[in-house]
């Protein structure tokens, strides 16, 4: 069948609209440029910078073999750097040269629109790194600048920059429920298609699975949020809010590491009070280890208890990760087995008999177990240590020089050292590391809990009561549990030494002043929002997609069960926005309405606007068919002409227009 | 009238170009499991989709009609005129009028109001040329989509004279008549007759007396004095055929008129009065093109 399908001429490109190109691809560029080495960045802007010469200045394209030339060996230099041009991070640094690259050859609306589309592609690999609110916002302000740039190549004059700008956003906002239809009825197939690339997810930090103190002077800093904790009615105090992931019971002296796997498990424990209900939103570390309040008492689907108390997910966690849990914060666990008797006394062959002369003093004066821990811990508070968080470096034995030289040091040393103690006095106990406290968010009514937060602290067994959590650290700096480390860092930032002012001084030396408070509570809404962004459309997965259905009535959803929402919104879309879209807007310009008014009243005269007859034509013709209104005739369709085509359409004219067409009279 | 029911639709290269990104851009977000690149592909996949319903509203609603069409020659091109409107609240943009697969013309109709535009097709005969079939094309907002109406048959048509050239020259016509009327007529001032009132004839040649009678204008007709009559008669071709024939009295015609001559045109059948002036050129051109 013959359709009278027509040939294309496509349309020339201006000098306008080739600076929409080179704006939007600099803004996508710009976007990446924190993550492509500072050369490919000024390469980039060299090519970008060559086509607005040659647009601009006149200046030649660039040969085919120049292009080939150049093309090739900018692409040999990217393989070079990167050592690959797949994966994410060097394949975007490929993109990202390829975009600049295109500029060279960009003659025809074809290039035009693969510029454009490069950049769709590009903003899409942003997001793989970095899908925070802030990203987000940028990516869909740089998604309608080059929509608009598409629509201007296509339709290049006639029509105002605001036009288009409007029509791209009206596009984008139409496609809005569609998209989000497919966001959530879309099958999501888990894992990936064809493995992911080793640099997927590096650059996640997290707590490391062994420590050595001493052998890092300085502790991390980093405000980046580990997680953040929500609880179910009255949230622990403080000094309960200890965050176990790892328990460390090897050493050989310098290092602590956990023990080898397949012990028995010790999972069973006497919860004692109320327990404590919260979730967890765990940002992604891409270790297994999973946060929980001590001790946890249930244990979320998909994850396992390990040894320790510890929970463990099955897989490393790579994507924000929310789970509900219940802990109780006071507990016996009874009796422990041999084996782990054996592991939690264990000390180094060549353990400093230094230490172990001070720990047979303490034991000498007859005390238990109890009245040994009392003596370390007062041992710590009276012999000088002082709580810092750039400590000098421990050679050596790190206990002994700890505990007899520097005597300075942050909750490493003073769980590592105390451990040491108490394994030489005997006494079962390990080092269990995780996170203490945490920041209350009072705009999303949640708790933050950051990298800064890490923390170390000692556990013991005691015949009577089981596993107990004793925190040296607490005894030398009781403000980093009860103020939290961001407070222990601006005392010390003043010179304050810890453990010596009482909390009415505290208080006042840690009140902020009124534009810290400020910033300080703009940073937590900030937060709040970007968790809200985190939790409704990040952190949407296949098990909330299950959820979905099943709350919609589908007991055991399929993929069929998915394919028959997905179309049947797509057809309940499709009918909405044709009938808003399609819809008949007769609604005539008010100033053609007017004149149209005006031809009509001609029309008495005899004299009829012709279909095709522009206004000065018509006028032409009327006045001379009717020299004797002449005058107004000419005087009306100039103010028409003027409004309509000289731009000169403001609301005085328009109303000076209408009261002459009304007041025009055939007598 | 563009209805809903004449309109066309295909994806162009540009939209098999986007659609391969757009895949490409869904099996990324699969592989790295990220909801925002999820998002991000549905919106523009979304976006893709609906621009069909703003390209087909681009066209729907839009008028087009055949405007008057000046008369040419045969092997000269003709210059349709046809009027685009848009009556409805919304610019048509970037349009494009087609006429046997050939872009003739691109333009903008601004919200309510029209838009005229010449399409020049030439014109190889004589008699009644038709106004092309047309179709009009739009590929606005996205480039990615393609919108084309059925062909559009519009009622106009262009006259196209007989093409004026002839081998024979005027001076053929012209002595003839010379040899003729030395028979007929010795006086150039001879008055002829009176015929009805025309616009343009000078006024001392109106049949005053009459008028005062109360009778309708009336011209009195004189044999031109100092001017050439001539009779251009088909008889006088006897050995042409028929188009040659026609060919060679259009070109009379055109030369008698610019040398501004009184002259007759008899074709069999037809007889035109000796006459001058616009009004009767165009009619002896007409009677030629559609002889």
């Amino acid at each position: 069948m013959d359709f009278g399908l027509p040939t294309l001429d496509p349309p020339r490109l201006d000098h306008r609209t080739r600076n929409g190109f080179l704006f939007v691809a600099a803004l996508v560029a710009g976007g990446h440029s924190m993550r492509i080495p500072l050369w490919l960045v000024l390469i980039v802007a060299v090519l970008f910078v060559w086509h607005y010469l040659i647009t601009h200045h006149a200046w030649k394209l660039p040969g085919k073999m120049t292009r080939l030339g150049i093309t090739l060996v900018l692409t040999l230099v990217t393989l070079k750097y990167y050592g690959t041009l797949f994966g994410r991070d060097a394949g975007m640094g490929f993109l990202v040269l390829l975009l600049g690259l295109k500029f060279l050859e960009f003659r025809t609306t074809r290039d035009g629109a693969v510029i454009i589309f490069l950049c769709y592609f590009l903003m899409l690999g942003g997001f793989l790194f970095d899908q925070s609110l802030w990203v987000s916002v940028y990516m869909v302000i740089v998604a309608w600048l080059a929509t608009t740039v598409l629509i201007q190549m296509v339709a290049p004059s006639g029509q105002s920059n605001r036009y288009r700008l409007k029509l791209s956003g009206q596009l984008l906002i139409s496609a809005l429920p569609l998209a989000l239809l497919l966001f959530l009825f879309f099958p999501r197939i888990q894992g990936n298609l064809w493995g992911l690339p080793s640099d997927a997810y590096s650059g996640l930090m997290g707590l490391s699975d062994s420590m050595s103190p001493g052998s890092i002077s300085n502790l991390s800093s980093s405000d980046e949020v580990a997680f953040r904790v929500e609880f179910e009615g009255q949230p622990p105090p403080p000094k309960q809010r200890y965050w176990r992931a790892i328990v460390l019971s090897k050493t050989d002296g310098k290092t602590w590491s956990q023990a080898d796997r397949g012990g028995p498990v010790e999972h069973r424990f006497r919860p004692m009070g109320t327990p404590v209900f919260y979730t967890i939103t765990l940002e992604p570390h891409n270790k297994r280890w999973l946060f929980a309040l001590d001790l946890p008492a249930s244990q979320p689907e998909g994850t396992q208890l390990e040894p320790g108390y510890v929970l463990r997910a099955k897989d490393n966690v790579v994507q924000r990760y929310r789970y509900s849990l219940q802990s109780y914060p006071w507990y016996h666990t009874g009796k422990l087995s041999r084996k782990q008797r054996e592991l939690n006394l264990e000390l180094p062959k060549d353990f400093s008999p230094r230490v172990k002369n001070l720990v047979a003093a303490w034991r000498a004066n007859n005390l238990n177990d109890q009245g040994i821990i009392r003596s370390a811990l007062d041992y710590y508070r009276d012999k000088g240590f002082t709580y810092t968080l750039s400590p000098p470096l421990l050679r050596g034995d790190p206990v002994e020089q700890f505990l007899f030289e520097s005597r300075r040091g942050y909750c490493e040393h003073y769980a590592s050292s105390f451990v040491s103690l108490m394994r030489a006095a005997g006494i079962p106990s390990r080092v269990v590391t995780g996170y203490q406290g945490g920041e209350h968010n009072d705009a999303g009514n949640y708790y933050i809990v950051t990298q800064a937060d890490a923390h170390a602290w000692a556990e013991v067994w005691l015949r009577q009561r089981g596993w107990v959590r004793v925190d040296p650290t607490a005894v030398v700096a009781p403000e980093r549990i009860e103020y939290g480390i961001d407070a222990v860092r601006r005392l010390l930032g003043r010179g304050t030494l810890l453990g010596q002012l009482d909390a009415p001084a505290l208080l006042r030396a840690l009140k902020l002043n009124i534009p810290a408070q400020v910033w300080r509570n703009m940073g937590l809404y900030w937060d709040a929002m970007n968790n809200a962004w985190h939790h409704w459309v990040l952190d949407f997965n296949q098990q909330r997609q299950l959820k979905l259905m099943q709350w919609l009535g589908f007991r055991n959803p399929t993929w069929a069960d998915l394919a028959v929402v997905l179309i049947g919104g797509f057809m309940l879309f499709a009918l909405v926005v044709t009938t808003i879209i399609l819809r008949r807007r007769q609604g005539t310009d008010p100033v053609v309405k007017i004149y149209n008014r005006f031809c009509k009243k001609l029309v008495r005269t005899n004299i009829r606007r012709l279909p095709w007859e522009g206004p000065q034509d018509f006028c032409n013709r009327a006045i001379i068919a009717q020299p004797g209104l002449g005058k107004d005739i000419q005087s009306i369709i100039n103010q028409y002409i003027d409004i309509r085509y000289r731009g000169e359409n403001d609301k005085t004219r328009i109303n000076r227009f209408k009261k002459r067409v009304y007041n025009f009279r055939i007598d | 009238m563009l209805g809903r029911h004449k309109l066309y639709m295909l994806p162009t290269r540009l939209g098999m170009i986007l659609s391969v990104v757009l895949f490409a851009m869904l099996l990324a977000s699969v592989n790295y499991n990220n909801s925002l690149a999820f998002l991000f592909t549905f919106l523009l996949s979304a976006m893709a989709f609906v621009s069909m319903l703003y390209t087909h509203r681009n066209l729907a609603g839009l008028e087009l009609q055949a405007g008057p069409c000046e008369p040419v020659f045969a092997g000269e091109l003709a210059h349709f005129t046809v009027v685009l409107t848009n009556n409805s609240a919304l610019p048509k943009v970037a349009l494009r009028l087609h006429h046997r697969g050939k872009e003739v013309v691109r333009c903008d109709v601004q919200a309510g109001t029209s838009q005229s535009a010449m399409v020049p097709v030439p014109a190889s005969q004589r008699g009644r040329l038709k106004i092309p079939e047309m179709v009009f094309s739009s590929d606005f907002p996205l480039g990615i989509f393609f919108s084309w109406s059925k062909k559009l048959k519009l009622d106009q048509h262009c006259l196209v004279y007989p093409r004026p050239i002839g081998e024979l020259p005027f001076s053929f016509v012209l002595n003839r008549q010379r040899y003729q009327d030395r028979g007929t007529r010795t006086e150039g001032d001879d008055f002829l007759g009176l015929r009805a009132y025309r616009p343009g004839d000078p006024p001392r040649h109106i049949h005053w007396k009459a008028v005062a009678r109360g009778q309708v204008l009336l011209t009195k007709e004189f044999g031109g004095a100092g001017q050439d009559t001539v009779n251009l008669d088909w008889d006088l071709l006897g050995d042409m055929d028929k188009e040659a024939r026609l060919s060679q009295l259009c070109r009379w015609v055109v030369d008698a008129h610019n040398a501004d001559l009184h002259y007759s045109l008899h074709l069999p059948g037809i007889n035109l009065p000796v006459d001058h002036g616009d009004t009767h050129q165009r009619r002896c051109l007409n009677r030629l093109a559609l002889y």
